[in-house]
């Protein structure tokens, strides 16, 4: 138990999924053919998974999906991670060239069969597997269902999103990633807080120190989720950015000794009107280039250094982009040589009435 | 002719074929009575052609193709010295240009490879290190500039190695990092096979599949602390679900390998943000560079390669009124402008005789040498030389007779001719810099109004001194505080001109009068009335005579300096910013033909295409088809045929009625006869008018109609 213990600690507000995660694959008599892992971004299916199944021991291969490009690599992936596990087949080792590559579900299902007849019983994690842009439901089912016919194998699925029609078949245990609340976002963040000076050597960093500069953490990650929480800093990944990025605002008034540690409100208030005011919506945007974040003179000038179009060029733009609303129907009316048969007078009505529109 | 015998034995298969390619029997010529003139015809074109070679062997080799001029009467060394000063000269103002050019996007390039070389993931909080180079909306430069950026991170710094995209690579993803794969790793089997698969070099590694990232860690492995640069050259055109899924997949493989992504944007970073989801944006972080923007580096070049003294040939004012006109409207490119500057050269020194003058300005001996006779009666036939005879003719009469009829003294003349001319523009080039140098101190907003490129045509013309700007730029000078006067004058000084020492003077005189009246504020003058003295004109004398009254003994010394310096300055800049057309020569030295640039440079493609389709004779200059033949002719080439047959037809046309007029047209009378679909003629014609159609049709003239089978649509209509 006492490793489930540094797992907790390590993976604060996840006791269950742990939990469960550790007694579905360490029952002794069965081991479930496929496991589901859902839940939104940031809410660490991932992580708990590879920690959980590194200490319960079991040998496992993982596949991050959002690194291959088709199917075909994912198969190959896994077959690949597989086979260095537990060892090439038999029949293949001398003739390594020409092992064929798995390019579809049965095929991948038939040598991973082959390959697992006698071997102990192994995990394959396939991550993301939901976010590959090639993957189609059969092909998840299909996988999923790869450990109905290896005896050897269970398949964890990581996905986002998971309902009753994502396997189209029976459905497989699965365990929950709840989004994280605002205490538990605070809670994860404040086990790394940053300090507030700049610590040269670790002697000097005393335990009182390291309360302050949590404690104040804390209260930043607090305030600044209730800020943002509903879009810039919406997950944990997300609002660390966010405070990583004003950390160095909000303490710079006690580094240069104006206000004390325990002043968070006035300090949090300055960070309001100076940073905030002006980049709130640069957070929203979420930029790419953060280093100039205040409009200052500076930048007043580098706007001025816009580059002009030709002046044809622009204008045609300009009439062209006017031009984008008519609705293309109303192109041979409007632009077109040919005349309709009707009469000429109709004609110059339909003549003026086009030129209102387009104007 | 074996395909031909094939289609001949099966002929009778023909019928039911979808397709097949017909090869024709004859020689390719593209008008059947074209052949037969050609049978006739064949000893006189011979005889031309032979002239023709003889013609070109003789002289256009060695001159590069320049002609003899003034009716053949020049000496072929005379035209080979205007080949060579050609070369010379414009070699010269190339190089220049070109260090210029190299040196605009220096900045640049030096920050982008700093930034590759720096960047890492952990600097950029985890994220994919990304570099936004806006590189402005000449679409021209950009390939130039990645190339540079390439070069500079590839070779010169030596950071990692650069794989370039472009939007015509972005059709799908695989694809796009299939060709990643290739520029970063430069392995070239396995990359084009069906199979997706590069096989294993030498068992060191298993094979993989040929888009598989993994191909780049394993170079990597191999190249320690080498960057992956991608850099995408024009990010808007580039289609931005395959960017998403790019950005995605470097994202996924940043802990793996050291990828940078550089993304060229044309228009503004706003609008790149737009392009793409958040949740992309989110992934990367990095840094902005800017590129030098085209009024900046036009001004360089051009003060580089007309202003300098080492460029000898000017640009006349309506010439460069001409080329900035187009650069403004059209292209803004310094490229362009150095194609037009080129330009001006090559034409001037290909079609003026006299142009020899330019190449040899340092060398006087040799240039009475050159000087024929022939050229002595051009210059005499020329304006300007009309002009000075005309000035000399009241005073010293004798001496126009001797231009008139001397040779030596007309070379005499042309001497210090072409160093006067010298002079002026040297003169003229000192006093802009000194006059953008005073706009610049004293109204600021004025100088970056007018470029100086503009300013130098307007001076040209020679009224630039009666214009508003030249009377406001001297009136401030008058108003202006007493520190700017200084700062005016210390500066000015700095510049070479023959005013430095006297504006030094003058500098020295007023550092000296406001240290004595320092405790008191500025000096002023009579001429800087404070803004709220100028209610009335009459409160306002009253003011200026309190104001006169006020005035200590250094003001008045000081008012005085004010006075005779912008006197001085003005009578300069009159001086100097006299019209060119005044000097003798000045044909020679400014090159000012407006109509080969405006020919050149702005094309007419669409009568061009329409005059050769009607007209072939005009371009292609052969015996059977000129003349003066208006309408069809059989003899024209057989897309000029049916184009004129298109012409005369309504919107909509028969393809049946086409080719049989278009059988009639090519074979005359011989059309009335029984058509024989089997003879070798009918069928030739037929290829050709499908070749023919096929042609109309890629020039955009005609479409297959979907409201009728076997008719065409009608898309253009001539002289539009």
């Amino acid at each position: 138990m006492s490793q489930m213990n540094s797992l907790y600690k390590r993976y604060p507000c996840r006791d269950q999924q742990i939990n469960s995660l550790t007694a579905i694959l360490t029952r002794d008599t069965s081991k479930p053919p496929a496991l589901i892992l859902y839940g939104t971004e940031a809410t660490g299916k991932t992580v708990v998974a590879k920690a959980v199944l590194d200490e319960i021991g079991i040998a496992y291969a993982y596949v991050s999906c959002k690194e291959c490009i088709t199917v075909r690599h994912i198969f190959e992936k896994a077959y690949t991670s597989c086979v260095a596990l537990v060892g090439a087949p038999n029949g293949t080792q001398g003739s390594e060239q020409k092992s064929p590559r798995p390019d579809s579900v049965n095929n991948l299902a038939v040598m991973l069969q082959k390959l697992l007849l006698h071997s102990r019983p192994i995990i394959l994690v396939l991550d993301g597997v939901d976010k590959q842009r090639e993957i189609t439901s059969t092909i998840l089912s299909g996988v999923a269902r790869m450990g109905d016919m290896i005896e050897n194998l269970t398949v964890v699925l990581v996905v986002t999103a998971y309902g009753p029609r994502l396997l189209n078949s029976s459905e497989p245990p699965s365990i929950h990633f709840p989004a994280y609340s605002k205490e538990e976002c605070v809670k994860i963040l404040s086990l790394s807080p940053k300090s507030i000076f700049e610590i040269d050597n670790e002697t000097e960093y005393s335990s009182e120190m390291e309360n302050e500069d949590r404690w104040l953490w804390t209260q930043c990650c607090s305030a600044i989720w209730d800020i943002m929480g509903k879009y810039a800093a919406r997950n944990v990944n997300a609002l660390k950015d966010v405070v990583d990025e004003l950390w160095p605002s909000l303490v710079r008034p006690i580094v240069e000794n104006e206000y004390g540690i325990r002043d968070f409100p006035k300090l949090f208030n300055r960070l309001k009107n100076e940073e905030l005011r002006h980049s709130e919506e640069i957070y929203l945007a979420s930029r790419i280039v953060t280093s100039s974040k205040i409009p200052s003179d500076g930048d007043l000038e580098a706007s001025n250094r816009t580059h002009d179009l030709p002046y044809f060029s622009k204008y045609l733009l300009c009439a062209a982009y006017l031009a984008s609303y008519n609705s293309a129907k109303n192109d041979t009316r409007y632009f077109s040589k040919f005349s309709d048969k009707s009469g000429s007078r109709k004609r110059a009505k339909r003549k003026r009435t086009g030129r209102q529109v387009i104007i | 002719m074996d395909t031909d015998s094939v289609l001949n034995d099966d002929s009778s298969s023909l019928e039911h074929l979808a397709c097949y390619i017909y090869t024709p029997t004859s020689e390719a010529s593209s008008t059947p009575r074209k052949r037969k003139a050609e049978l006739t015809a064949r000893t006189s074109r011979s005889k031309r052609e032979k002239v023709d070679t003889k013609n070109c062997d003789g002289d256009g080799v060695r001159k590069g193709g320049f002609p003899t001029l003034l009716r053949n009467l020049e000496d072929q060394d005379a035209v080979n010295a205007r080949y060579q000063s050609f070369e010379r000269l414009w070699g010269d103002v190339e190089n220049r240009t070109n260090k210029v050019l190299a040196q605009v996007n220096e900045e640049t390039l030096q920050a982008v490879s700093t930034f590759v070389g720096n960047a890492t993931p952990e600097l950029y909080a985890g994220k994919l290190p990304t570099g936004l180079i806006l590189t402005g909306p000449n679409i021209a430069a950009h390939g130039i500039l990645f190339d540079q950026i390439e070069a500079r991170i590839q070779s010169v710094d030596k950071n990692g190695k650069v794989a370039i995209l472009t939007s015509k690579d972005s059709t799908n993803f695989k694809n796009v990092l299939k060709r990643v794969i290739r520029l970063i790793t430069e392995i070239e089997s396995g990359l084009d096979d069906e199979d997706d698969i590069i096989e294993a070099k030498s068992g060191r590694k298993e094979s993989r599949y040929n888009y598989d990232p993994e191909i780049i860690q394993d170079w990597c492995l191999d190249r320690p602390g080498a960057k992956v640069v991608i850099a995408v050259q024009d990010t808007e055109a580039f289609d931005p679900a395959v960017l998403v899924e790019l950005i995605s997949i470097l994202y996924q493989y940043v802990p793996k390998i050291p990828f940078i992504l550089l993304l060229g944007i044309a228009t503004s970073e706003e609008i790149f943000y737009e392009k793409l989801p958040h949740s992309t944006i989110r992934l990367l972080r990095g840094e902005r560079f800017d590129v030098q923007r085209f009024e900046e580096s036009m001004e360089q070049v051009f003060e580089e390669a007309v202003l300098s003294s080492q460029s000898v040939l000017k640009l006349g004012p309506r010439v460069a009124d001409l080329i900035f006109e187009r650069q403004k409207d059209h292209t803004r490119s310094v490229g362009g402008f150095v194609m037009s500057l080129k330009y001006a050269y090559m034409s001037h020194f290909y079609a003026n005789a006299l142009s020899i003058i330019l190449g040899f300005v340092d060398d006087e001996s040799s240039l009475t040498e050159i000087l024929s006779d022939a050229h002595c009666e051009a210059i005499r036939n020329l304006p300007s030389f009309k002009n000075l005879v005309e000035s000399m003719i009241p005073t010293f009469p004798w001496r126009a007779r001797d231009l008139l009829n001397s040779a030596t003294s007309l070379k005499t003349a042309v001497l210090s001719a072409a160093r006067e001319c010298k002079r002026y523009s040297s003169g003229l080039t000192e006093a802009i810099n000194l006059f953008r140098k005073l706009q610049s101190i004293v109204s600021p907003k004025h100088a970056s109004e007018i470029p100086t490129y503009e300013l130098y045509s307007r001076i040209l013309w020679g009224e630039f001194t009666t214009r508003p700007a030249f009377r406001d730029a001297i009136l401030t000078t008058k108003k202006t505080s007493s520190e700017k006067f200084l700062l005016l004058l210390t500066t000015l000084a700095e510049l070479p001109s023959e005013l430095s020492s006297s504006l030094a003077e003058a500098a020295a005189k007023v550092e000296t009068l406001q240290s004595e009246k320092s405790k008191k504020g500025g000096l002023i003058t009579e001429f800087a009335l404070p803004e709220s003295h100028r209610t009335t004109v009459k409160s306002g004398r009253v003011r200026l005579d309190e104001l006169k009254s006020g005035m200590t003994s250094q003001d008045t010394e000081y008012n005085k300096i004010v006075t005779t310096t912008v006197q001085t300055l003005e009578k300069y800049f009159k001086d100097r910013f006299k019209s060119y057309t005044n000097l003798f020569l000045h044909e020679i030295f400014f090159y000012d033909l407006k109509s080969p640039h405006s020919q050149v440079f702005a094309p007419k493609p669409r009568p061009s295409i329409e005059r050769a389709l009607s007209r072939p004779g005009d371009y292609l200059g052969c015996e059977c088809c000129s003349g003066d033949l208006e309408g069809i002719e059989g003899v024209q080439p057989y897309a000029a045929i049916l184009y004129q047959l298109y012409l005369e037809s309504p919107a909509l046309i028969g393809i049946y009625d086409l080719w049989s007029a278009f059988r009639v047209v090519s074979l005359g009378e011989k059309a009335d006869e029984e058509a024989d679909e089997e003879s070798e003629e009918e069928k030739e014609l037929q290829a050709q008018f499908y070749r023919a159609l096929g042609e109309l049709r890629f020039l955009g003239f005609l479409k297959y109609s979907k409201k009728k089978t076997d008719h065409l649509v009608k898309l253009a209509w001539k002289g539009l």
